[in-house]
């Protein structure tokens, strides 16, 4: 009987080896959200994250539905985003976390996109005008 | 629907360069001399109607975005060579400011929205000229969205293809062909409609003022 328990208990050790165990940790973690440019976010499509120099990513998976991805970056505080959407929308951005393992997020200050779509009108208008310019010139 | 960096391998995006510069090197050939001084400020005007027509994304069923491009409006009242130059500015332009598109696929948007989207809808005005203005030039716009659309999408569905890792795993855009061409095509069947409203609306408006010239 004995033995034969020491035998059951034997062959159970390597059945262990396959139960996932499932331990809940609160910390510090980074998150990136992205978005179309009316603000709609861009739910659910795939996205690879890859550390700084990698070739294999460190996190695969889907935003949420607010468009976020959530990572903790431990002591790599450069990252490399790639996130797609079956139409071909997406992006590939590098992220620098501001504090390794912190809460802040990546993303750098960029200008308002109105200004920038003002400066896109002014180059536009700017070179036609100096087109225009040189065109009387040659005229004159 | 402009192809954004990091999503085009360089056996793609490399050529397409190359090919473009030919393209640019024709439309820009006497450029000086087509050019005068009532055609610049038209040009400019609708130039920049593509430039923010490309920015004012409109949401879609499916939970995506999408927006009019503007190039037929260009190609049907200016013509191919200098439509496709100023939509290429464009998409620099967009690429620089917005990240919209990539600086490595400018090339490859430059060919299938510009020079692609322009051909198209010059032919097919052509080919449907006796079904009346109207709907010709609605047709041109619509069908030539369409087909800049497919030919992005099949580009897109062909990376897995084209580039891979050892292990098979794809280096660049990873979804194949029988996934983009649905994916990129059904929402720009939605804004082809608004595309060809918009494009029919200004081109009556050109040529009442007597400003096609293509």
């Amino acid at each position: 009987m004995r033995a034969l328990l020491l035998s059951g208990w034997l062959l159970a050790l390597p059945a262990a080896a396959h139960e996932i165990v499932v331990e809940t940790l609160s910390g510090p973690a980074n998150v990136v959200r992205l978005h179309y440019a009316d603000g709609q976010p861009f739910a659910f499509e795939a996205y690879e994250l890859y550390p700084a120099g990698s070739e294999v990513p460190g996190q695969v998976g889907r935003t949420d539905a607010r468009g976020r991805v959530v990572f903790i970056a431990d002591d790599q505080p450069q990252w490399r985003l790639k996130a797609w959407s079956a139409d071909g929308h997406g992006v590939e951005r590098e992220i620098v976390v501001q504090a390794v393992g912190g809460t802040a997020v990546e993303v750098a200050a960029t200008p308002a996109r109105s200004s920038l779509w003002l400066a896109g009108l002014g180059g536009i208008f700017g070179l036609f005008g100096v087109w225009q310019l040189f065109l009387r010139k040659k005229k004159a | 629907m402009h192809i954004p960096d990091g999503f085009l391998s360089p056996q793609t995006y490399l050529p397409a360069w190359g090919l473009a510069g030919v393209a640019w090197a024709w439309a820009g050939r006497g450029l000086a001399r087509r050019l005068d001084e009532t055609l610049v400020p038209r040009l400019a005007m609708l130039t920049a109607l593509a430039y923010a027509l490309g920015l004012v994304m409109l949401p879609l069923p499916g939970g995506t975005s999408g927006h009019a491009l503007g190039v037929a409006v260009l190609a049907l009242i200016f013509g191919v060579r200098l439509a496709f130059l100023a939509y290429s500015g464009v998409l620099l332009l967009q690429a620089l400011l917005f990240g919209a598109g990539g600086i490595t696929a400018l090339g490859v948007n430059a060919l299938a929205l510009g020079l692609v989207g322009a051909l198209v809808a010059v032919a097919v005005r052509r080919l449907f000229a006796v079904a009346g203005d109207t709907v010709a030039v609605a047709l041109a716009a619509f069908i030539s969205l369409q087909v800049s659309a497919l030919l992005v999408a099949l580009l897109l569905g062909i990376q897995p293809t084209i580039a891979r890792r050892e292990d098979g795993t794809p280096l660049f855009f990873p979804l194949g062909p029988e996934i983009t061409v649905p994916a990129v095509l059904l929402p720009h069947l939605l804004i082809g409609i608004g595309e060809a409203a918009l494009t029919v609306f200004v081109w009556r408006h050109a040529r009442r003022k007597g400003w096609v010239s293509a």
